[in-house]
């Protein structure tokens, strides 16, 4: 059953309360606690940008409803470029199309004959995120214009995942 | 910002964004998606979309994935100098100089052989470009 948290009552002496009452108050709030929204997306295959502008990473967009708590932000990315090419990545999140500033800048070298292969994990607490659907979003780009690449799912693993749930902190 | 999507596409994307931000006004760069399609961001009006598409389309048309960017012509140097290095006779160039025994034609190309020895190692060690921040 999907849990909907209601704001809970203030409640007073010789108050009648019924099915209906502590179904909304108890029942479903506690199941809300015990399992606030939350997405996760992993990203299906390498993607790369040579972008010098911030701009989507294809894949790495969710959408939620929440409920006017705070909602924790975090990516989770193994990153390289290709041999030979040194470069610095830079990352941020989008809520609602509103950039939240920089969340990560990465340089990479990449010398000799092992490519450079980073992991790279900012995380946001965004406070007191009105209630209702929201879109967030990572997005990123290259310094200098050279490739830069987010590993994508492998047989080895999920190199990159991206999530957002709610949490009660505020 | 506007995204063109130009479909699957083979290319060495670091040159690939070079040769796009030099024919095209406007180009911030590329991106790929996970479906390997080949994403061209322009910082351009919405209503110019089908004359970029077709820019874009003749740049990809004359790229060639094979030409490398400066840093991996600079990388592609590097080992073939190493390789020089790693594989000169250098007891024989030694013995040679040493003997003094040669004729000055000879001479001369023993030092030539050890100039060319010293020059490869210094592309080996990357010593022939410039240090970062002052290139």
């Amino acid at each position: 059953m999907p849990a909907n948290w209601t704001a809970p009552r203030t409640w007073v002496d010789l108050q009648t309360v019924n099915a209906a009452d502590m179904n909304e108050q108890l029942r479903d709030n506690l199941l809300w606690l015990k399992g606030p929204p939350g997405l996760q997306t992993i990203l299906a295959a390498d993607v790369n940008t040579t972008s010098t502008s911030f701009v989507d990473v294809t894949g790495m967009s969710l959408t939620m409803t929440t409920t006017g708590g705070s909602v924790l932000i975090q990516l989770s990315a193994l990153m390289k470029t290709p041999l030979s090419i040194a470069e610095i990545a830079e990352i941020r999140f989008m809520v609602d199309g509103v950039p939240q500033g920089i969340m990560a800048r990465q340089r990479f070298v990449s010398p000799g004959v092992v490519e450079d292969h980073l992991h790279v994990a900012p995380s946001l607490l965004y406070p007191v995120m009105a209630a209702g659907s929201h879109t967030i979003k990572v997005q990123w780009r290259s310094v200098g214009g050279n490739a830069v690449y987010m590993l994508g799912q492998s047989v080895l693993g999920n190199w990159s995942s991206f999530r957002i749930a709610e949490v009660g902190w505020k | 910002m506007i995204d063109i999507n130009m479909g699957p596409v083979t290319a060495n994307v670091s040159e690939l964004a070079r040769e796009l931000r030099a024919a095209i006004p406007g180009t911030s760069g590329t991106s790929s998606d996970t479906d390997g399609n080949l994403i061209v961001h322009i910082e351009a009006d919405e209503q110019n979309t089908d004359e970029l598409r077709s820019s874009i389309a003749a740049v990809i048309k004359a790229h060639d994935p094979a030409v490398l960017t400066r840093e991996q012509q600079a990388k592609a140097a590097r080992e073939t100098a190493a390789l020089a290095v790693r594989t000169a006779n250098v007891t024989a160039l030694r013995t040679g100089l040493e003997a003094k025994t040669g004729t000055v034609a000879q001479l001369q190309a023993q030092v030539a052989e050890l100039a060319a020895l010293v020059e490869a190692m210094r592309v080996a060690l990357g010593l022939d470009e410039a240090p970062e921040g002052m290139g």
